[in-house]
């Protein structure tokens, strides 16, 4: 039985309310293309914090870091020290980011045209667009999941609530584009944070240190507390995690929109250090929920679905009224997700993948209706695939897998583009076809019976993802090093 | 002595958590009045 009062309903209610009014009232400020989808590049270092924050802490990261937590102790933090050292080192040496910015760009695909041309732009936009999305994809099905757990809401009723939430969060985001989202996303960051820490110091003094270490060790022993040591993570988990760690920090348009928002370089440079320690509370904080769940909760309480073994912890470890409150942070930080990324995807679909069709002439007025239009097309599909895809494995491993569609072609054609020279468009149009092939075979080849026992036991999500790299490499070289070194209009 | 890393480190994440929080919280506010002022003084020649 759940905590979960209706006084803690009336709470969240209110709160979500708040927002979508909030984010409704400052469309006025939105006339123009670049203010909906760069905020008219006027975006400032704390508010820039606040948002990327709020941005990469959805119910979804919630949920997969406490997973990492519940079925790898300590040791699933790792993948949140790595994108926290990823993203100081890009931030304080401006690898990459730094040409990016200064080209003047709104969305990595347009700087790739200057190097390889339209075709590449357009595909890029293409790959990002997709794994963009089907990473997306599985946002609402998670949020569902936790609000059922932690609140015992009638599954029933779910899809029409999450439906309402997430038909709020377009309405505001469909008018104010990223004004909205960032003056949402700060009310958010604030909300969640207060939700992360109130919950985590609560753990700490009711479960204890001492227990969450015994349990740790209890269960996992030594690899508990270090990945090389755990059976289920090992030298490839951390290798493939460093890759997608700078490959995130690099081309996540999440996180690059906000460099490419900022009013210049080195605000860029200061939002992106002073955000890298988050990375880490992102997978710790949660962790160490996930982590409690395993102290308190017997496996017979959690079942075979260990992503729902936080949620079901916290529905009877968070006392009326505070629970409210936590799941109003929850909801908050999955409001602020989704916007953000409906919002980002949309640039993409609009800026790069339409390229051909405005050529950058329609006017602001038709720009701004085809964006909110697309915008409003994302939010459909999130609502049908969020529905009916069925998720197999962990959700870490997925957005990871899914998230290679693109991540490791975009990653590779970012650095060759910025300090290769010799690096042409038959190089990238390889490095592209090579980076979505594989995940994608992964993603297939993971659900048929016929090749499951390959995929996933004999090669691995690991091996594969870092193979993936490995591909996109070779075929950006080799690609490069075949065409013919004649000047065209496209470059070499 | 893993176990203290472990510890400490989820005390310092907390802790630096806490100050973020409050400086962000004052300091987002003030980016937030300065964002709209410069969007407004841009779509004014529009109105």
């Amino acid at each position: 039985m759940s905590n979960f009062t209706k006084l803690d309903g009336g709470i969240v209610g209110l709160y979500i309310l708040l927002v979508i009014v909030i984010g409704v009232l400052v469309r006025r400020y939105v006339r123009r293309v670049d203010q909906f989808l760069v905020a008219g590049r006027e975006l400032n270092i704390f508010l820039g914090i606040a948002s990327l924050t709020a941005c990469e802490f959805g119910i979804v990261t919630c949920m997969y870091t406490a997973q990492n937590g519940y079925d790898k102790g300590f040791a699933g933090v790792t993948p949140g020290i790595l994108l926290a050292l990823a993203m100081f080192i890009v931030g304080a040496t401006g690898f990459c980011i730094k040409p990016l910015r200064q080209a003047g760009v709104m969305t990595i695909p347009e700087l790739f045209e200057k190097n390889f041309g339209s075709k590449v732009r357009w595909l890029s936009g293409v790959v990002i667009v997709l794994g963009g999305l089907l990473n997306m994809g599985v946002f609402l099905r998670m949020g569902g999941d936790f609000l059922v757990a932690v609140c015992g809401f009638n599954e029933k009723y779910l899809e029409i609530t999450m439906t309402a939430l997430l038909a709020g969060i377009c309405l505001y985001t469909i008018l104010g584009g990223l004004v909205s989202v960032l003056i949402t996303d700060y009310l958010q960051f604030i909300m969640m944070s207060v939700g992360l820490l109130i919950v985590t110091l609560l753990i700490f003094t009711k479960v204890g240190w001492t227990n969450l270490v015994n349990a740790v060790d209890a269960h996992y022993g030594a690899g508990g507390f270090n990945p090389f040591l755990h059976q289920d993570m090992g030298v490839d988990y951390v290798i493939y995690n460093a890759f997608i760690a700078f490959s995130v920090v690099l081309t996540w348009q999440t996180m690059i929109q906000r460099v490419l928002s900022a009013k210049d370089f080195s605000t860029g440079q200061k939002i992106y250090k002073g955000t890298s320690p988050f990375f880490i509370c992102r997978f710790l904080l949660p962790g160490l929920w996930g982590i409690a769940a395993l102290a308190m909760l017997t496996p017979e309480q959690v079942g075979e679905k260990t992503i729902l073994a936080m949620p079901t912890f916290l529905s009877t470890f968070i006392p009326p009224l505070l629970m409210g409150l936590v799941v109003a942070a929850m909801l908050a930080a999955d409001m602020s997700t989704d916007a953000a990324y409906m919002l980002t995807w949309g640039s993409v679909i609009y800026n790069d993948i339409m390229a051909p069709f405005h050529k950058g002439k329609w006017s602001q007025r038709k720009g701004l209706i085809w964006n909110r239009t697309i915008v409003a097309l994302i939010g459909v599909f999130l609502l049908i695939y969020g529905l009916w895809y069925p998720l197999k494995g962990d959700l870490w491993t997925y957005l990871t897998v899914t998230g290679s569609i693109y991540l490791s072609s975009m990653t590779v054609l970012l650095i060759t583009c910025c300090y290769w020279k010799q690096a042409n468009s038959w190089g990238a149009m390889g490095a592209i076809i090579i980076g979505a092939i594989m995940p994608v075979s992964y993603l297939i080849g993971e659900q048929w019976s016929l090749t499951k026992t390959l995929f996933t036991e004999d090669i691995g999500a690991y091996v594969w993802g870092v193979l993936t790299y490995a591909g996109v490499a070779v075929a950006m070289v080799v690609g490069s090093l075949l065409k013919p070194p004649v000047k065209t209009t496209e470059g070499y | 002595m893993i176990t203290t890393f472990w510890l400490f480190l989820s005390i310092g994440c907390i802790g630096w958590y806490l100050v973020v929080l409050g400086y962000v919280a004052v300091k987002g506010a003030g980016d937030i009045k300065r964002m709209l002022a410069q969007l407004s003084s841009r779509n004014l020649p529009e109105n």
